[in-house]
């Protein structure tokens, strides 16, 4: 039952996707931005004052995760009014394992074929929905 | 990236499988950068802690779009059309996170990785069907379940490591 933990993060993830897109909608692109980092560090700044770990500091590399953080939720904004979910999701789960593959083998020098077994099964899935789809004029 | 996918849809509907395309090189584009993202937080992680390492992400995000907002001198109406579901994604985002990391240190990182993605195409296509916050439905057809049952192998393969 513990794999419900990843698959609920998984839904959050989706469900945080459309929500963030219709806001953006509601008022502008970067304001949705704005929004969702307002409610983030509230909620996170309260967390912290309840709950405290160690803390030593990182490479300063690692501290540009938060400006890409912002990009990926402008680029969602824009992507997701238009395209079904289901295929801005797949087209991120695939640049996601691309990149991940990639850093598998550049910084771990494993290559590991299950993986791209997966994502070949994966594309395969996509490319169907995606022909289904174009035969039905469906994706405008 | 914008700009370019703003010059084509300016030329109309003709045009349109070319703008599908685009719109699949962006989400691929953000594919791309959320890997890399999920890398750089994960060692900001390993060295700050679980809940620091969360705050500091926030910290700069919200410094970067404020400066955004400032640069481009935005003026801020969303206190005056306040909705409920404003504060959710914020929220939620939070406690992402928190799962993630938590399934992280109980299960390794492929069982999470390949639950989360199994969790994101279920959920999509229910989003799809119900247009959860859309203008627009994409109605589920049970021809489409092969495709459902490829990418389902897919990730159990994706699952063995």
């Amino acid at each position: 039952m513990l794999i419900l933990i990843p698959i609920l993060s998984g839904v959050l993830i989706t469900f945080n996707m459309a929500v963030n897109s219709k806001i953006a909608q509601e008022t502008n692109l970067l304001e949705g931005v704005f929004i969702n980092y307002f409610f983030g560090l509230s909620t996170i700044f309260l967390i912290s004052l309840f709950i405290q770990n160690n803390f030593s500091f990182a490479p300063t590399y690692a501290y540009l995760g938060g400006i890409i953080g912002v990009i990926v939720i402008f680029l969602s904004n824009y992507i997701v009014p238009k395209i079904p979910v289901i295929y801005t999701s797949f087209l991120i789960l695939t640049g996601q394992v691309f990149i991940g593959i990639i850093f598998d083998f550049l910084f771990y020098n494993n290559f590991q074929i299950f993986k791209i077994i997966g994502t070949i099964f994966m594309f395969l899935g996509f490319l169907y929905l995606f022909i289904f789809d174009l035969k039905k004029q469906n994706i405008f | 990236m914008t700009y370019v996918i703003f010059i084509i849809s300016n030329k109309g509907y003709n045009f349109y499988l070319e703008v599908i395309i685009i719109f699949k090189m962006t989400a691929f584009l953000n594919g791309l950068l959320i890997g890399f993202m999920i890398f750089i937080n994960g060692v900001l992680s390993e060295k700050t802690g679980l809940i620091s390492s969360t705050l500091i992400i926030h910290i700069i995000g919200f410094t970067s779009i404020s400066c955004v907002l400032i640069i481009k001198k935005a003026k801020l109406t969303f206190f005056k059309n306040f909705k409920f579901y404003f504060f959710l994604p914020g929220l939620l985002g939070v406690f992402v996170v928190l799962l993630q990391n938590h399934s992280f240190e109980i299960m390794g990182a492929s069982l999470t990785i390949s639950g989360a993605l199994f969790g994101q195409i279920i959920f999509s296509s229910v989003i799809d069907h119900l247009g959860i916050f859309r203008e627009k439905k994409y109605k589920f057809n049970s021809k489409k379940i092969p495709a459902y049952i490829l990418m389902a192998i897919g990730i159990v393969f994706m699952a063995f490591n």
